[in-house]
């Protein structure tokens, strides 16, 4: 039997919603953080599929009209992290009202048609995705009200925070999502009943990835800079230690990254390699720690010059390379919507402001004593895991 | 020199602040200057009069990664001022892209020089980088696995991985890829594409300087690519796009962008090219069925959804510095008259007869 999950008892409130009025855009960005309760691998699996159902239809909006009202070229942006789902879409700036409404309309009462509630599984495997993922995911049989109980139990307004950005006049956005908010469910479900057998999970044949996953950390203004650094350190590019350890001097892995993201027990500071079969025995693992180590003892100026040029690079030259794994599936680019997602989750998820540039002051300001510290102890501290 | 005037097609897209060069030796430089936190240089050599063959596919991948670490310390000086560098192979070309501070264009001039002076093929590098290729191909998505059995399917022994295989790359010998190498480097198979906060003239300049000792050439005929066969499986087709410098490949390309306007979750791959190609179409969603979407669907909203989303993605790609030099650069790469203005202006003429040819087409081959 599958454990269910009591949902505190929650007053109905009205989401809040953040504007950041943007006239130099020609299209207004929409997104939705849901803060996400404590789940089990099956309640992950029906929600990962809930997510794309929730946006095809619901009653107020039909099939057609949800992409009429997406700017032409574009589609919802779903992603569920450990933390938090991210539900986000692109109107025109004519558009806004009507993309604010479908944004409470799937928040609110997705219409699941009985008719796209099938079990079939995506076949898309991508041998990289378990080093992006942050929780485990167990597939199980779906039925229709456990997806309705799980989507209404995990939609309350105290959970959710929706930012607008784009071309609008400053608190019309509030003004017409406060007039939107009668359509809350006020009965509050005392659990997520979900009591279907898991299914079988098929092994997939593809290449293992190892992880080295730290304890969690503390993600604040504070801390988030120097950790971006180490991992510019550790995992980015073709001078990084771990391409110089695993790609050149073990030659066990063609692709290798160093990220944090959030987990089911907090964000993390995770590095990632693919390797094959013979490059996961425990002895093969050691001596891959202890050349990590090693190399990270031996950071010199230039390599921590190096990894403020990378740090740099992203924060304030708009290269996608910023080593933390969040809501666009892989690590974020320099598009503007993901740019509000990042600033309204920070925001809604640890009360503080995503500001690139004092990011950047955090890097210069650290020394190759700190770095090295912080790298060996991410390391030595690592609990390492094969998926 | 042909400066490039202002050229409006449509209300949303313009051609302007452009400079396209072509040098007696066959080579071309092309730059767009526009307000951006960094520059875009791509140098890409093109294929387009000696595809892969059965003995060779594989081998420009090869030379790619051998030739991208061929230049020591590169990576480190370019990432330290902020900036990046890649590199890509496709069928028709092979690309290397410095993305950088504009004030540190001048890498991007050390890393084209270093390149065209040599791409670093010895035994050893396509020992190390045939492991490495090995590794990348199993690292392989189930969609890019698809995407080979579709050309595969479609194009037959002409449809060849330009990734390689484990086995195909390591049979190669160093003087194998300098043939190549030499043959990618001749004049007419050169562009060098950027864009950004730029000086024109400057970086026009010194690109004529680095081309200036490559041998000249004129290119050769372009092979054709025989249509051998059809793809469609659940949740994916492979729609056959004609020259993207003819009307039908602008029509094949509008049933493509069209299906995948009617699709949940969808994703469109295609590439640029004169020869016959493949734009793949499918969804991540498990839900949907391409089937019922052909069956049930009007072809006449299907056609309006497609110019749409089609002229969406020109001007989709061209709104970053490093989409605008790719996908310009890639077009001169494959004939010095073809911009985007005319990709896109072949899209707004479309005529739904000729949609309707390609629609028919994916309809037959839909699961």
């Amino acid at each position: 039997m599958i454990p269910t999950l009591l949902f505190l008892i929650q007053n109905s409130s009205v989401p809040q919603i953040v504007e950041y009025p943007n006239q130099n855009r020609r299209s207004v960005a929409i997104e939705a953080i849901v803060k996400l309760p404590s789940l089990n691998s099956s309640q992950r699996y029906v929600l990962s599929q809930s997510l794309s159902i929730a946006v095809q239809m619901t009653p107020e909006y039909g099939n057609r009209d949800v992409l009429r009202i997406l700017q032409t070229g574009t589609r919802f942006r779903l992603y569920q992290a450990a933390d938090h789902l991210r539900i986000g879409l692109t109107v025109d700036p004519e558009d806004f009202g009507p993309g604010l409404s479908l944004m409470h309309s799937v928040l609110t009462n997705p219409t699941f048609l009985q008719d796209t509630i099938k079990v079939r599984k995506s076949s898309i495997v991508n041998p990289w995705a378990p080093a992006y993922r942050g929780f485990e995911l167990q597939e199980t049989f779906l039925q229709r009200e456990d997806i309705v109980g799980l989507w209404k139990g995990i939609m309350r307004p105290k959970n959710i925070s929706v930012a607008i950005s784009g071309r609008f006049r400053a608190n019309e956005p509030s003004e017409k999502w406060r007039g939107m908010q009668s359509d809350w469910d006020t009965v509050v479900p005392s659990q997520l009943p979900l009591t279907y057998p898991p299914k079988l999970k098929e092994v997939p044949n593809t290449p293992p990835i190892l992880v080295f996953d730290s304890k969690p950390i503390s993600i604040s203004k504070d801390t988030l800079g120097t950790y971006l650094l180490a991992a510019n350190s550790l995992g980015i590019g073709k001078e990084s230690i771990q391409w110089l350890v695993a790609r050149e001097e073990l030659n066990m892995s063609y692709r290798q990254e160093a990220f944090l993201i959030p987990t089911t027990g907090g964000w993390r500071f995770r590095m990632a390699f693919a390797t094959d079969n013979g490059s996961i025995k425990p002895e093969t693992i050691a001596e891959l720690r202890t050349k990590l180590r090693a190399k990270s003892e031996a950071l010199t100026q230039i390599d921590l010059d190096h990894a403020i040029g990378l740090g740099k690079g992203y924060l304030t030259n708009r290269m996608p390379n910023l080593p933390m794994v969040l809501g666009v599936g892989e690590v974020l680019s320099g598009d503007a919507n993901d740019e509000l997602y990042i600033r309204h989750y920070f925001k809604t998820m640890f009360s503080f402001d995503w500001d690139a540039q004092s990011l950047f002051v955090q890097m210069k300001n650290t020394t190759v004593a700190d770095l090295r510290k912080l790298v060996t102890k991410i390391i030595d501290e690592s609990d390492v895991r094969i998926y | 020199m042909i400066p490039l005037l202002l050229f409006q097609t449509g209300s949303q897209y313009q051609e302007s602040n452009q400079l396209k060069t072509m040098l007696s030796n066959g080579s071309i430089i092309y730059c767009e200057k526009r307000d951006a936190p960094y520059v875009s240089v791509q140098l890409i050599l093109s294929n387009r009069d000696f595809p892969d063959q059965t003995t060779n596919y594989g081998y420009r991948h090869l030379i790619e990664h051998i030739a991208a670490r061929s230049i020591p310390g590169h990576d480190l000086e370019i990432e330290s001022v902020g900036g990046f560098f890649y590199a890509s192979t496709g069928r028709d070309w092979m690309r290397f892209e410095w993305r950088l501070p504009a004030e540190n264009i001048g890498l991007s001039y050390k890393g084209i020089a270093g390149l065209l002076k040599d791409c670093g093929a010895t035994e050893a590098a396509i020992k190390r980088e045939s492991v490495a290729i090995s590794r990348e191909i199993d690292l392989s998505t189930t969609n890019e696995i698809a995407s080979r059995s579709a050309w595969s399917s479609v194009y037959g022994a002409e449809g060849l991985d330009p990734l390689g295989t484990r086995e195909s790359v390591s049979a190669a010998r160093p003087s194998d890829l300098v043939d190549i190498w030499r043959k990618l480097t001749k004049g007419s198979n050169v562009v060098i594409s950027a864009c950004g906060t730029i000086d024109q003239q400057k970086f026009t300049s010194s690109c004529k300087e680095l081309l200036s000792g490559i041998v000249t050439s004129k290119p050769g005929p372009i092979a054709g690519r025989a249509i051998d066969g059809s793809y469609g499986v659940p949740g994916f087709v492979a729609v056959p796009i004609p020259s993207i410098a003819t009307k039908q490949g602008a029509n094949a390309l509008v049933a493509a962008f069209g299906l995948a306007g009617r699709l949940n979750r969808p994703f469109v791959t295609y590439t640029p090219s004169l020869r016959p190609g493949l734009a793949l179409v499918g969804s991540t969603d498990p839900y949907e069925s391409i089937k019922v979407v052909t069956d049930v669907e009007d072809p006449a909203i299907i056609y309006t959804l497609g110019r749409m989303n089609a002229l969406e993605w020109i001007r989709s790609r061209l709104s970053t510095p490093e989409g605008s030099a790719e996908f310009n650069g890639t077009l001169l790469s494959l004939s010095p008259s073809l911009r985007p203005s005319k990709v896109y202006e072949s899209i707004e003429l479309a005529t739904f007869a000729e949609f309707k040819r390609t629609w028919d087409l994916i309809k037959g081959v839909a699961k």
